[in-house]
């Protein structure tokens, strides 16, 4: 097991210390000088020699490199300048929506996806299973500010159940004005959730030891629980957290339908203002989560499935 | 146990004969296809000039002299939808196939060669697919700029990744093969064994995948128009016009609705045929 | 033996699919099986034993369709049962082990929890208590360290141990009735006997009944009482094991004898005799005999008769009516033989 651990560690350091270096390739690849366009183009050449001294852009670019890992591992991520505010605390603030968001969303996807699932896979072939095929295709096809935008022409504009847009703290405040841009990120994802899990069901409930523990008179509902659904749900599982860049990404996009301030919405304002560093950061850190959040799912696999941490493919 | 297994399994083969015959893949090719001329068609079809304002018309609802309705300044609707699709189906093919190409080159050729080679791209392609797809999207446009240019590279960017990674991996299973170790007995050169004789049979599954990437390209694309950091006015894509009835849709819905509607049809096209190349397999032996 | 049947199945048919181009698995199948007793059923792969086995427990692919008259078990009819009622009777009545042990444990799980979770559930015990009884019930298969063992997941035991697990599950409840598909098959010869030979001493301790299926007529005729010989879905001769080894009736019971290699041959190149032809397969559809077709017995009218057993000794019946002791006396080789390993009934 810690063998195994080990070697799954080192991969995922090696995998960011290869984004951090990524992201940092790009925005150095940025056409221009960059402290001009981020100053504008009234600034005087000694304002943008005494920004670029500050930030070290004039020192070599191995050096540079080295500065911002080590800004990256003490979390001290310099200054933003479109917002006049250090992008720790700005990040800091901005985080909790945009988890909430991603969460919520998640938990919609697994409510609805878990039970499309397993009645799929229960009545593989079956017009019902053919209803959910086509309902989780169409989906997967409607792009999130879209359905966004329509979930609150129904229930916030027409049946005024939720507001339109905005954010509010607090645990009724979150529910309230997340509820509809993760029912839309969701509802993207939900086409996943459904074709992997019952997939895995479907291969689940062939095997005999489903026909085993029902030959041991075990009810149809303990048998999908106990059994059937434990050893199904890890292909989910890894899914989930492949796919934690594409939630983060449905992020940006329904934080600006849904005028939710979160670390999405920042993303974007930041590429708008072309905010260098900002752009830097949140891609490395939006990166770290999906490396480290992969991590997780592998390293609880091998807790759940005692064949992974062995290496043994067990027949 | 072995018994039941055997009993079953005949029944099933017997069964299948009965199936209709690959529907997703007709029905696919149906949509997709009508969209694709509706979009070549435009400039025949469309009854009025897209970009034409007339503000006396504008905000109507969708009738027969405006099928899907006017835009805030009174501009066709229809008319629009055609030529926005016109972009966007332009754009999400040049893209999609231009990320394929590079993609399953560098991983057929990474996989063949091994080495230090093989070594590099993939750790590139395992740190691009690292990122947020829509992430690195924007990284790209806040260097590039904004427009329709922007979010092309950034797609290519990412999108090449997934495509070096899927053809590596099949080229590594196919080095090992009896006409892949032919080549290398017959005396044939790299070049020669790679591109006459190993990419013909990647591209396949590549191509099946490529219906799933068409897909959410197009969803992403739409996405940075939607944020206006995509196709710039006045030209217009389904992106930018959603985004332009935003504020009107408690009052004009169909400007929201229908392009998004357009879109999710294309969507689901795309989807169709992606199941029914996985499906029928058989059929498409020839790709 | 026994007078008092356990279990008794009467004209049990199973089919796959609708009903104008059905294909028939089982057919007529009529069986009962003493309390204590060990019964056999066997035959070659596709013959229809592992379902009609599994009838005991009305556990069908969900293809299938299972009809019969009645399948009266200590009293009740199965074929009655509603799915809760059916659920009690799998859980308290009928104890099922697999061919394969391997495929039949949850991976995820370590096996004494599965035991465990048998016996909460099904025996209401609670969690402490179903620990010991595990523990007991892994001492009482035969497996040494059973604290150990208790921890260990199924990849981490040989086949024959897993095996042994799979039997301590389905005896956990105290059943009426131990079902046991092709139990040695997955297995090398010496864990065979042992697996065999912990059947029997099970049986004797607790005095349940067993329906052992196999293709292998040695392992029939180690542990069995009685044996029904299966052929293209039907039960084509039934009777004591005794009877049936030194007198088979039915020519494909004859083959299916001649086909195991004897004590004298052993270490000597001797090539069995296999059965000539292949066996009826599913959705074929066969009139009279399926055994006509490889039978050299067989005349014209074994293409119409009735598959119905009839007496042919002391609670000795055969489906065949052509051959008798005098025939069988005669020495002529009636059976159809094919000097190659072809046709081996496996």
């Amino acid at each position: 097991m810690l063998s195994y651990v080990g070697r799954r560690v080192g991969i995922s350091l090696v995998q960011l210390v290869g984004l951090a270096l990524m992201a940092f390739i790009l925005i150095h690849l940025a056409p221009g000088n960059e402290v001009r366009t981020m100053l504008g183009s009234r600034a005087t050449p000694a304002q943008v020699r005494a920004v670029s001294n500050s930030l070290g852009l004039n020192r070599p670019l191995v050096t540079q490199f080295f500065t911002f890992i080590g800004h990256l591992l003490t979390v001290h991520f310099g200054q933003s300048f479109t917002f006049n505010q250090s992008i720790s605390s700005l990040i800091s603030e901005r985080a909790l929506p945009s988890a909430a968001l991603i969460g919520y969303g998640t938990l919609v996807a697994l409510v609805l996806g878990v039970p499309l699932a397993i009645t799929g896979a229960l009545r593989a072939g079956k017009p019902l299973d053919h209803g959910i095929r086509i309902f989780t295709t169409v989906s997967f096809a409607m792009p999130t500010f879209w359905s966004g935008l329509v979930l609150a022409l129904i229930f916030a504009l027409k049946l005024h159940w939720l507001p339109v847009s905005g954010y509010t703290g607090g645990f009724v405040g979150i529910v309230r004005s997340l509820t509809l841009p993760a029912i839309a990120l969701g509802l993207s994802l939900l086409a996943v959730v459904v074709r992997t899990l019952r997939s895995s069901v479907r291969q689940v409930l062939s095997t005999e030891y489903v026909e085993a523990a029902q030959a041991r008179g075990f009810s149809t509902p303990r048998v999908l629980a106990k059994h059937v659904v434990r050893n199904a749900i890890m292909p989910t599982v890894t899914v989930l957290a492949v796919n934690v860049g594409f939630l983060i990404g449905g992020t940006v996009v329904l934080e600006q339908v849904f005028q939710i301030p979160g670390l999405g919405s920042l993303l974007f304002q930041a590429v708008e203002q072309r905010d260098y560093p900002l752009v830097e950061t949140l891609a490395v850190l939006s990166g770290g989560v999906v490396v480290l959040l992969n991590l997780l799912a592998d390293l609880l696999q091998a807790v759940v499935d005692p064949r992974v941490r062995l290496g043994a493919q067990g027949g | 146990m072995a018994d039941v297994g055997v009993v079953v399994e005949k029944f099933a083969r017997r069964r299948r004969a009965f199936r209709v015959k690959n529907w997703e893949l007709t029905l696919g090719l149906v949509i997709v296809g009508l969209l694709v001329v509706a979009a070549i068609l435009a400039p025949v079809i469309a009854p009025y000039n897209p970009n034409a304002i007339n503000i006396l018309h504008a905000l109507e609802k969708p009738s027969w002299s405006h099928l899907m309705g006017t835009d805030f300044v009174g501009r066709d609707l229809f008319s629009r939808v055609l030529y926005g699709l016109r972009v966007d189906l332009l754009v999400v093919a040049v893209i999609t196939y231009v990320g394929l190409a590079i993609g399953v080159t560098v991983g057929t050729v990474a996989g063949y060669l091994g080495g230090w080679f093989d070594a590099v791209v993939g750790r590139i392609a395992d740190t691009v697919i690292s990122f947020p797809f829509i992430v690195l999207v924007l990284a790209v446009i806040a260097i590039v700029g904004p427009g329709l240019k922007g979010v092309a590279i950034g797609i290519i960017v990412v999108g090449w990744a997934l495509y070096a990674r899927l053809a590596r991996s099949e080229m590594l299973a196919m080095k090992e093969q009896p006409f892949m170790l032919a080549t290398k007995a017959l005396g044939y050169s790299n070049t020669r064994a790679i591109f006459r004789h190993a990419l013909p049979n990647l591209v396949r599954s590549s191509l099946v995948y490529s219906t799933v990437d068409v897909v959410v390209n197009m969803l992403v694309l739409a996405g940075m128009s939607y944020l206006g950091l995509g196709q710039q006015a006045p030209g217009a894509d389904l992106g930018s016009i959603i985004a332009g009835g935003q504020e009107y849709l408690l009052n004009a819905w169909w400007i929201t609705t229908i392009p998004g509607a357009v879109l999710v049809l294309f969507g689901i096209g795309v989807s169709l045929i992606g199941d029914g190349l996985t499906n029928g397999e058989l059929s498409m032996a020839t790709i | 033996m026994s007078t008092s049947p356990l279990l008794e199945i009467k004209e049990l048919r199973i089919a796959f699919g609708r009903s104008h181009h059905s294909a028939v698995a089982v057919n007529n199948v009529s069986l009962d099986l003493g309390v204590g007793e060990v019964v056999g059923l066997v035959g070659e792969s596709g013959s229809g034993k592992s379902l009609t086995c599994r009838s005991v427990i009305r556990m069908m692919p969900s293809s299938g369709l299972m009809t019969a008259t009645e399948i009266n078990f200590d009293g009740r009819d199965i074929m009655s049962l509603s799915p809760a009622q059916l659920r009690e009777h799998r859980a308290h009545n009928v104890g099922m082990i697999f061919q394969d042990p391997f495929s039949c444990l949850d991976p995820t799980k370590r096996i004494g929890e599965q035991i465990a979770e048998t016996l909460r559930v099904n025996a209401g015990l609670a969690s402490a208590t179903a620990h010991d009884r595990a523990l007991e019930l892994l001492r009482s298969v035969n497996i040494d360290k059973p604290e150990q063992r208790y921890r260990a997941y199924p990849h981490e035991l040989s086949g024959g141990m897993r095996q042994r697990v799979m039997i301590a599950i389905a005896v956990s409840a105290k059943p009426k009735l131990l079902v046991a598909d092709e139990p040695t098959t997955a297995l090398d010869v010496t864990t065979q006997a042992q697996i065999l030979t912990l059947i029997k001493q099970l049986r004797a301790e607790t005095g349940m009944s067993v329906l052992l299926v196999s293709h292998d007529f040695g392992v029939i005729a180690q542990v069995c009482d009685r044996v029904a010989v299966m052929y293209g879905g039907y039960v084509v001769e039934f009777g004591p094991v005794r009877d049936i080894c030194t007198r088979p009736q039915h020519p494909y019971t004859r083959a299916l004898l001649e086909s195991i290699p004897s004590m004298e041959s052993a270490g000597r190149h001797v090539r069995r005799a296999g059965i000539l032809g292949q066996p009826p397969s599913l959705g074929d559809v066969v009139e009279g005999c399926p055994f006509a077709s490889r039978c050299s017995f067989a005349t014209p009218q074994c293409r119409s008769i009735e598959m119905t057993r009839r007496t042919v000794g002391e609670g000795h019946t055969s489906a065949c009516p052509f051959v008798g002791d005098d025939l069988v006396s005669q020495g002529a080789g009636p059976i159809g033989r094919a000097d190659s390993t072809e046709g081996d009934a496996s």
